[in-house]
């Protein structure tokens, strides 16, 4: 397929109303999750998995997609109106946002965060219909050799990159990988660690697992925390940023656009930790760097295109490798799963509506979440006043029926259950889980693709050093765990946010 | 010290898991069998956690500000309820379970009056019902009573 009736044919699939209908609930919910402090872009699409069950798979996966960048943009408005940030990936925005609001700037500060967002989006749409295709025919051409070494470059990443201790995330992605084990041997199907009941036998169910991880988890610490928030209370007038705001927010954008894009494909990144990177870039940037953190423009633009910009290019190994690189995508992963699509070089041939569809559907998702966001700012805010004592016990009982909803086996909900409180006590004793379900999703893979090279090459490791691109990743895996040993430390850019409950 | 303990308890899994992983076929390195893998990670993690263990004894932690008692015991009231509505859901039905899961909760964190808890979970379980099961059909346990 080339690229322009690809992106044509995309758009068909896009418009068809059934798709035009989930990319609209998808980033409508992803912008109310978003904005609901407690409740993040993780958490939400696990939970919703099992709903997807009754769509087809294109609309699923649309849907799931719109909430995380949907997301992305509700996540703002509470960080510049309350200075809390509705996920993750906008802690940065609170920054220069909420001291714009305070100053009566929260519209231009709405507004920017908005139209960067959107303009990011559409970069990284752009990036992704650019990309795939050639990656995918490269991918095409991998045998289990180069899967397996691309697996190591992938998990030694991920352990690199995450916030907080390396060996804790050394050990997180060994018991992912362990746990992952459960079920039948992936080569001649010998039962493993299921003591003898059917529930194990398919191994550990990853809906429950991830809606327990992140969904019931998060929940539990919330109930824990009591949580509480106030709006702060401002008229918010005039969304449009002035033409001077134009001015100084206009190469933040870009710069934030490219840098997340980029980033964003890289293993284990996810779309923090660029924000936090397109912030200090645009302060080492500026005229006048003592003003970040006084209510900058810029400040608030660059981060904002980052982390936008980032969820595009996370897509980018997920459809043409089949690999997840942050959590987000295992969670998509999980979801085409259930579909019964292996994502991946194959997929681009075999289902090319699902893939032209969900990358166009993007596209109409920012357009959608650009008209939502602006006018609708309002109900947004209104939306803060819902106390957390009923929120709580529908999101429970929506993760419970759901997770009951895709088996029927009361064991699901007991697995999920059980890692509500395993992911409880991880994240209490900062145990990362993004590490662990990365593993857990890509171990599998990985050891199926090692024991294939040593049945191909009647068992000589040689062969992962004969072939010249898994030969090429294996150096790559080198030099990954050996560069941080040669050059000085980088200030650890991704660590502020995750470290306040370490 | 906590983490010293959290990194004790995973070696201890690890160790169980290694044993368990023991028991399968184990092949050879250039022919692993179906518990090759997996007794390498759960040997790898049992490492790995002794390495955090023995650093963590080694330097002091920084005092950790847990939620006071009050959150600890809303967190544990939540955690039983949810165990317990899995147990019963088959035997009492959907309606009656859920009725229950909300009054629980509903009182537990929030402490709404018992007239608003009462109604707001009446009504959560009947919405429920006609939510999942009337509209979504979901196929969700019925009690003894038929709902």
């Amino acid at each position: 397929v080339d690229l322009p009736a690809g992106v044509a044919y995309g758009f068909g699939v896009a418009l068809e109303p059934a798709n035009l209908v989930a990319c609209f609930v998808g980033v409508f919910v992803g912008t109310l999750i978003g904005v609901l402090p407690g409740l993040g872009p993780v958490a939400t699409m696990s939970l919703l998995l099992p709903a997807t069950l009754a769509m087809s798979p294109t609309a699923s996966i649309i849907m799931m997609a719109g909430i995380y960048y949907g997301a992305m943009y509700g996540g703002s408005t509470t960080s510049i109106l309350v200075n809390i940030p509705g996920e993750a990936a906008s802690v940065v925005t609170c920054l220069d946002g909420y001291q714009m609001a305070r100053q009566g700037r929260a519209g231009p500060a709405l507004g920017i965060a908005a139209f960067g967002s959107f303009i990011a989006g559409t970069l990284s749409v752009v990036g992704v219909m650019l990309l795939a295709p050639p990656l995918t025919a490269v991918a095409l051409r991998f045998g289990p050799p180069e899967i397996f070494t691309l697996l190591l470059l992938g998990f030694t990443m991920v352990t690199y990159l995450g916030s907080g201790s390396r060996l804790k995330a050394v050990a997180m992605a060994l018991a992912g990988m362990f746990l992952g084990t459960v079920g039948l041997d992936p080569v001649n199907g010998e039962p493993r660690f299921t003591f003898d009941t059917v529930t194990l036998a398919d191994g550990v169910g990853l809906v429950p697992m991830i809606m327990g991880l992140f969904g019931v988890a998060e929940v539990l610490l919330n109930v824990e925390a009591g949580i509480r928030h106030d709006v702060f209370r401002t008229r918010i007038a005039n969304l449009l940023p002035s033409r001077q705001d134009w001015r100084d927010s206009a190469a933040p954008i870009l710069r934030g656009s490219a840098l997340g894009f980029v980033l964003g494909i890289l293993p284990g990144v996810g779309a923090i930790i660029p924000t936090f990177i397109s912030y200090a870039v645009e302060k080492r940037l500026s005229k006048r760097p003592e003003r970040f953190g006084t209510g900058v423009i810029e400040g608030v633009a660059g981060p904002e295109a980052a982390n936008n910009a980032a969820t595009g290019g996370s897509m980018i190994p997920l459809l043409t490798l089949g690999i997840a690189p942050n959590v987000v995508m295992a969670v998509l992963l999980g979801a085409f799963l259930i579909h019964g699509v292996q994502p991946g070089p194959l997929m681009l041939l075999e289902h090319p509506d699902l893939f032209w569809g969900v990358v166009a559907s993007m596209y109409v998702g920012n357009a959608m979440l650009l008209a939502l966001n602006l006018p609708l700012i309002g109900l947004w805010v209104q939306l803060l006043r819902v106390p957390y004592g009923v929120l709580f016990p529908v999101i429970l009982l929506l993760s419970l029926v759901g997770a009951w909803g895709v088996s029927g086996n009361p064991w699901d909900l007991v697995i999920m259950l059980v890692f509500g409180v395993v992911g409880y006590l991880m994240r209490k004793g900062a145990w990362e889980p993004a590490p662990f379900v990365l593993a857990f999703v890509l171990g599998r893979l990985a050891e199926e693709s090692i024991r294939q090279s040593l049945l191909l090459s009647r068992g000589s490791f040689a062969i992962l050093l004969e072939r010249p691109v898994a030969a090429g990743f294996l150096v790559a895996t080198l030099a990954v765990v050996v560069a941080p040993l040669l050059l000085p430390r980088l200030p650890a850019l991704g660590r502020p946010a995750a470290h306040r409950d370490a | 010290v906590r983490d010293a303990g959290s990194a004790l308890v995973v070696f201890v899994l690890a160790v169980a898991a290694a044993g368990k992983a023991w028991q399968l076929p184990l092949g050879t390195v250039t022919a692993p069998g179906a518990g090759f893998f997996p007794f390498l990670l759960a040997v790898a993690l049992a490492l790995v956690a002794l390495a955090i263990a023995v650093r963590a004894l080694r330097r002091p932690a920084p005092p950790s500000a847990g939620a006071g008692p009050p959150g600890r015991l809303k967190l544990i009231a939540v955690t039983i309820a949810l165990f317990v509505y899995v147990a019963l859901l088959e035997r009492l039905g959907f309606v009656t379970s859920t009725f229950l899961l909300m009054l629980v909760l509903l009182r537990a964190v929030q402490t709404y009056r018992w007239p608003a808890a009462v109604g707001g979970s009446a009504a959560a379980a009947v919405l429920a019902h006609l939510l999942f099961r009337v509209w979504l059909g979901v196929r969700l346990p019925s009690g003894p009573w038929g709902f």
